[in-house]
């Protein structure tokens, strides 16, 4: 028969204290048969230059965000401005003779069905090396770990074929 | 902390001392999945770069070192998967060879009970090596994981008695010490 306790002192156990204390313990005493210590270390002086070094990496990453989107742009403003004087000098310098008239109309046409719609690979091959020199690209976006990432984050297995491959 | 860390003009200062804070504890934490000290440097530049990114979108409704940890997990995981994808390796060949390169790793300066301790957490599934790294290692409560692998608690403690016993079973079986 179980005594009563005749003064309750009112103190708690979290739930199945008791239930689990066995296993708690039992892990416990495996723990402490295993290393305190990874075993790893770092190079001397490495925590401290850290910060340092994160800052940096974030406040270039926030900048190269913003610069490509403007520099292809003027590559194809430039080329298309190439383009285009170069159609006007081949119409005007024609060795055949016969003047060709462009009457506005023709030349609107030409722009509403797409006639200047050029990719910048077109418009490259309109420009020779010299012009091509001139144009400069930022060419840290094209970092291998970036090409890397941008090639597996578009990776796409299921419609991979070669000319995909190429145009990558 | 996270208004701070939100608002333009004391965005840089604020990020600044959560870099100070947190860079040793998710440096640690990055460590133990990759293994090795570089890969280790990559994966913790672009977990904090992530952060930074996102700040703006985090909300409050969770805690800002849970978060943290998880995005350094995740690009832990992401850093190896693409590493398995370039050299055409499963994930676990991956961890497999970052294991072996760790005896002769100038920043391994663990005697042969700890280098087997490596090799026993890696025999573990991904989900337990962590948990059990995160307990045992980072000695995070079984409360902070839960929030932070997004598991129950009761689900965390049945998994760490499981490694832990795995642990010590594999160290017992390979003694050469």
């Amino acid at each position: 028969m179980k005594k009563e306790n005749k003064y309750k002192h009112g103190l708690k156990v979290p739930e199945n204290y008791f239930e689990d204390f066995e296993d708690r313990l039992h892990i416990k005493i495996l723990e402490e048969s295993l290393p305190k210590e990874s075993g790893f270390s770092v190079p001397k002086g490495y925590m401290e230059s850290l910060d340092g070094r994160i800052l940096e990496m974030v406040k270039q990453d926030a900048e190269v965000k913003v610069v490509p989107l403007y520099k292809r742009k003027a590559l194809v403003y430039i080329a298309t401005a190439a383009a285009c004087l170069a159609l006007v000098f081949s119409i005007f310098t024609n060795p055949g003779g016969d003047e060709v008239l462009l009457e506005i109309a023709d030349i609107e046409a030409y722009f509403e069905q797409g006639g200047l719609d050029y990719s910048s690979y077109d418009v490259a091959q309109l420009l020779n090396e010299d012009e091509l020199d001139e144009l400069s690209l930022d060419n840290s976006i094209f970092g291998e770990e970036n090409l890397e990432d941008y090639i597996l984050d578009n990776l796409d297995l299921d419609n991979l074929d070669d000319t995909t491959l190429l145009i990558e | 902390m996270v208004l701070a860390l939100q608002s333009d003009t004391e965005k840089e200062q604020a990020f600044r001392t959560l870099v100070s804070q947190y860079k040793e504890r998710l440096y640690w934490h990055i460590r133990k999945i990759v293994l090795d000290h570089d890969d280790t440097d990559d994966v913790l530049q672009n977990t904090f770069i992530k952060v930074f990114r996102n700040i703006g979108s985090f909300k409050a409704d969770s805690k800002l070192y849970t978060w943290m940890y998880r995005i350094a997990t995740n690009e832990s995981i992401t850093f190896i998967n693409k590493k398995a994808k370039r050299g055409n390796i499963t994930s676990g060949e991956v961890q497999e060879t970052a294991l072996e390169r760790l005896e002769t790793d100038v920043y391994f300066e663990g005697d042969a009970i700890q280098l087997q301790l490596q090799k026993a957490i890696a025999t573990l599934p991904q989900k337990q090596q962590l948990i059990f790294n995160m307990k045992y290692f980072e000695e995070h409560t079984f409360d902070q994981l839960s929030e932070i692998l997004e598991t129950s608690v009761g689900g965390l403690k049945s998994s760490y008695h499981i490694a832990v016993k795995k642990v010590t079973a594999y160290i017992k079986n390979n003694e050469t010490f």
